[in-house]
């Protein structure tokens, strides 16, 4: 057989090296379309938003630079600062509801024998159905005093609430809509999480005589800690971030109750004369939100050694 | 047809883990090639080097004395059997055989006839319509052999290609795949941890372990000519067994004295392997396998050199022909994760306080006759001591190796 | 479980009663959507629950508006929109679950971070950009928004899917001597199908339901999709004639419900694909 010498195997090291950057290249090209497609919709407008915030313009004219204080003036707006409290208010309520509920049926759910996937079929419906849809039919069974709702109330003997005319109800009526729409996403992930529970560990609490709470404490929570945090993190960004709901049922009001930063956001850069007022109000949105994501990602990561 | 040859292949992953370090290896035109090792000692990651599924770090492969270190894998002409037969779950058995001839534009003639002749060959001509996930275990198994079979390659690479089957079945397999090898004289390259394996089906075999090649022999001569610690404690079942012993100069000749116990060293031996006694008066790692021990209340030894020792046996596991016997000896047990290999990655790896083992356990191993019962016992068991292996202390290689291979003559 | 067998039996019962409540009435907005939309304007005024009959007025007066043509415009975009977005998340799904490398751990963790970015942010510079390309009120404008807005989360259970394919499965296809794009389309593709169908189901489910962008890049009425036409008919009627709403409302509904029954599985797989892992 040939005898190897030096240089040719200096030579077959050297085309082996080219034919691993030529398959590096082509792992990249096959990001291209996407991190295209991402580029230009989503990351290029991101930056332009954050020119826009620095700015004092409209969508006609071109603004000119004003720094911060676009920023300064919704520090001391008080509009911005109860929307900004809403935000938090909405979101927090609607991540915990959503929570819970969603937990609820989950753990219902998986008792069930027969029948749960057509139980499944039922629960996942709100978050199918289009939000203009929901929003429509939640409007109508609340609309006024004769409405479905204040009947079915009138039953148990408690006054017509008006939902969507006082500033207090219409909060409650936001959330509570926010909370359907995402309890079956935490209602699925939760669902088969806990069906992936090997049945041994609660075979064995059984045999240690382990009470239903001790077992739903010690057994079923830990195992779904993981599962709930990312769900939980993902419905407080899309309640955070919630557009349709708010501004379908009571456009902000009423008398500006249920304004988040979103709607507030859309309102300021449609209606109101400052492009850059309305971008800065974004721009602050997006940085509590990835501080908030940040936290729960962190308690993420401390969860995962365990 | 084809030789395979390694040169220097050292395989050192992006992290600076040393995987294979500097292996030469040649497997000649036809032969039965295993690797064996325990797990993460580099076998497979050398066998994927063979296949081209891994880089090459440095060094040479050839196949038919053709360099195909840069040749993907897609161009080597070699089949290959995954462990978990990676058949394509949406094909039937026939297009999963015939998937990689298609690819060469062969005849559908000629690929039909290939593909009729494997099925028929290994029982699977009624299944050629089925889908993988209707057939049983072995029955993938086979289409995962026809697959490479049908390829008419340059030779066959499989990696532990029966571990995911059932212990009758990975024998009736093992021995067909014995046989069909003989039969189509195809360069094969095994991989396996399974020392067993390794001895029935190779012609030569590649002891691994830590990415360092330890041995490469015919199966006979790693059982009966270690090269190190390593190899002779992998090799055999149950194990041999190692021990940090001492040899002693007497009056009467050289001695091996371990735990207690003290067993001459015979003559013979000494002349054949000088350095043994210029040892004298320094450790030594002993090595006696359990065959090589024998209850001598039911065998008597003609034309052989043998010592007893007395062993309190708390263990006795019967076999049916043969029966283990357990007993502890009060000395250290000689671990082959003691001895400094070659390579540089290992030296991180050792940790002090795993190595000092304490008190060794030993197994002989008797002809079911035995009336030695244990547990709690006190017996005589006799040792061939033409058959005692003795390794360096520091480095574990072999100081020599035993001279007769025969079996002990039972008691009529 | 010590407890008296048919205590335990009537409790069986009654928690599956409780639970069918349960799901009727999370159900019922739905439910009332469709039985409001067969209601007559003397059933309205009598506050029946039940329409009286089954009233197909109400859909005769959604001619009022070009109806039809907002079911079509949403198929359109919802479907150009996941084409669109499935091409690149197959190929990038296929591309971060194969390949490893730092500078693909931070392209994973762009996707998931971009997802999180509220729309308003990005929607106020993509008005004025578009406004200069010219692409305000088209189709293509909003297949290239709707593309871009269900890439990365596509993308992201793309990955997942392929995730569960082993690679040896590659490996045997190029040694059976195909290259690593004809795997791909032969052998990878094929196998990942059912997932990719879940990502598609998903990500047109998810353009038909939006309304954000549709309302602020679509002007003229013909161009509206369903979402949009909709709530814009139903500032029209206002709050007294419900009825015409609820029937534009059932139909506005019946593609991505019909979808999600049909198809539950795999929407289930898929949702889970994302989620589970995190």
């Amino acid at each position: 057989m040939s005898t190897i010498d030096a240089t040719t195997a200096a030579g077959g090291f050297r085309r082996r090296r080219g034919e691993a950057l030529r398959e590096r290249a082509r792992s990249w090209g096959f990001l291209a379309p996407s991190m295209v497609i991402i580029g230009l919709v989503t990351l290029y407008p991101l930056v332009y938003a954050i020119v826009l915030s620095l700015q004092h313009g409209s969508f006609t004219e071109s603004g000119h630079w004003v720094g911060l204080s676009n920023f300064t003036e919704l520090a001391s707006d008080t509009q911005f600062i109860h929307a900004l409290r809403f935000s938090a208010i909405f979101t927090v309520f609607s991540a915990l509801g959503a929570y819970a509920m969603g937990l609820g049926f989950a753990l219902a759910v998986n008792r069930l024998n027969r029948g749960r996937w057509l139980v499944r079929l039922g629960l996942l419906l709100p978050w199918v159905v289009p939000p203009v849809v929901s929003i429509i039919a939640w409007h109508w069974m609340l609309a006024d005093n004769e409405a479905i709702v204040n009947k079915a109330l009138g039953f148990f003997g408690v006054g017509p609430i008006t939902f969507l005319a006082s500033p207090f109800w219409a909060s409650v009526t936001v959330i509570v809509l926010r909370i359907w729409r995402s309890f079956p996403f935490i209602f699925i992930t939760l669902l088969a999480a806990r069906m992936a529970v090997p049945e041994e560990l609660y075979e064995a609490a059984d045999l240690d005589g382990s009470g239903p709470l001790t077992t739903f404490r010690k057994i079923t929570m830990p195992q779904l800690a993981r599962v709930s945090v990312v769900a939980v993190l993902l419905v407080a960004i899309w309640s955070f971030n919630d557009f349709e709901t708010i501004y379908l049922l009571t456009g902000g009001g009423p008398a500006n109750a249920t304004y988040n930063v979103v709607v507030l956001s859309y309102y300021q850069a449609f209606f109101g004369s400052n492009l850059g007022l309305a971008a800065a109000m974004a721009v602050v949105g997006l940085v509590l939100l990835l501080a908030l994501s940040a936290v729960l990602l962190r308690l993420l990561r401390r969860m995962d050694p365990a | 047809m084809a030789g395979i040859a390694l040169e220097q292949v050292k395989k050192v992953y992006p992290d600076g883990t040393l995987a294979v370090s500097s292996i030469d290896l040649e497997i000649d035109d036809g032969q039965f090639g295993v690797l064996v090792g325990p797990s993460g000692c580099g076998k497979t990651t050398l066998l994927r080097m063979v296949a081209g599924l891994e880089p090459i770090t440095s060094g040479e492969i050839r196949i038919g004395g053709v360099d195909v270190s840069d040749v993907p894998a897609r161009d080597r002409d070699i089949a290959m059997v995954f462990q978990n037969y990676a058949l394509y779950p949406h094909m039937n058995v026939f297009d999963n055989m015939a998937f990689g001839l298609r690819r060469r534009k062969l005849p559908k003639e000629e690929i039909t006839k290939r593909v009729d002749q494997a099925a028929r060959s290994l029982g699977l001509e009624t299944q050629l319509k089925r889908k993988p996930r209707q057939l049983s275990g072995g029955q993938r198994q086979r289409v995962a052999m026809g697959r490479a079979i049908v390829r008419e390659p340059q030779a066959f690479l499989m990696d532990e290609p029966l571990s995911n089957l059932d212990a009758k079945l990975r024998a009736q397999t093992r021995a067909e795949i014995a046989r069909i090898q003989r039969e189509l004289n195809v360069t094969t390259i095994y991989v396996t941890h399974d020392q067993i394996e390794a001895m029935t089906l190779g012609h030569v075999v590649a002891v691994m372990n830590h990415g360092n090649l330890q041995q490469l022999a015919p199966p006979e001569m790693l059982y009966s000519q270690p090269r190190n610690v390593f190899v002779a404690g992998f090799i055999g079942s149950p194990p041999m067994n190692l021990i940090h012993a001492e040899l002693t100069q007497g009056d009467g000749g050289v001695t091996v004295r371990f735990g207690g116990h003290e067993l001459p060293v015979p003559t013979r031996t000494l002349n054949r392997f000088p350095e043994l006694g210029a040892l004298a008066g320094r450790p030594v790692v002993l090595g006696i396998r359990p065959e090589d021990m024998f209850d001598p209340a039911c065998n008597e030894l003609s034309g052989g050199e043998t010592a007893t020792l007395e062993a309190m046996v708390d263990l006795r596991e019967s076999l049916g022909s043969v029966a283990d016997l357990h007993f502890g000896v009060d000395a250290r047990a000689a671990l082959p994760e003691e001895f400094v290999a070659e390579s540089e990655a290992i030296e991180a790896e050792r940790e002090d306080d795993e190595v000092v083992g304490a008190d060794a356990r030993f197994v002989a191993r008797v002809d079911a006759s035995s009336a030695i019962r244990g547990p709690g016992e006190r017996a005589v068991l006799g040792v061939r001591l033409d058959r005692l292996y003795f390794f360096d202390p520091r480095s574990g290689e072999a100081l020599c190796h035993p001279s007769a291979t025969t079996a002990p003559v039972a008691a009529a | 479980m010590n407890r008296h067998p048919v205590v335990r039996k009537v409790g069986r019962i009654l928690g599956l009663a409780l639970l069918a409540l349960a799901v009727l009435l999370v159900d019922f907005p739905v439910f009332l959507v469709v039985l409001n939309a067969f209601k007559s304007a003397a059933d309205f005024a009598n506050e029946r629950l039940l329409p009286s009959h089954l009233n197909w007025e109400n859909f005769n007066e959604l001619s009022r508006v070009p109806f039809g043509r907002y079911v079509v415009n949403s198929f359109i975009v919802s479907t150009g929109g996941t084409a669109l977005a499935l091409f690149a998340a197959v190929l990038a799904g296929y591309s971060l679950s194969r390949f490893k490398g730092r500078g693909f751990d931070a392209y994973s963790r762009l996707l998931l971070g971009v997802q999180m970015v509220p729309v308003v942010v990005t929607l106020l510079p993509l008005f004025v950009i578009f406004k200069d390309l010219h692409l305000l009120d088209s189709y293509g404008g909003m297949i290239l928004l709707y593309g871009a807005l269900l890439t990365p989360f596509a993308t992201w259970i793309a990955k997942s899917f392929f995730d569960t394919i082993p690679t040896d499965l590659e490996e045997a296809a190029w040694i059976d001597g195909y290259s690593r794009t004809q795997t791909l389309m032969r052998v990878v593709a094929p196998v990942a199908a059912p997932g990719l169908v879940s990502v598609a189901l998903l990500a047109f489910i998810t353009a038909w339901n939006e309304y954000l962008l549709a309302s602020v890049f679509l002007s003229s009425i013909n161009h509206y999709t369903v979402g949009v036409g909709l709530q814009n008919f139903q500032q029209q009627l206002g709050t007294t004639n419900w009825g015409p709403v609820m029937a534009g409302a059932t139909i506005a509904m019946l593609p991505t419900v019909g979808v999600y029954l049909l198809f539950q599985r795999y929407f289930v797989r898929g949702a889970l694909a994302g989620a589970v892992k995190g």
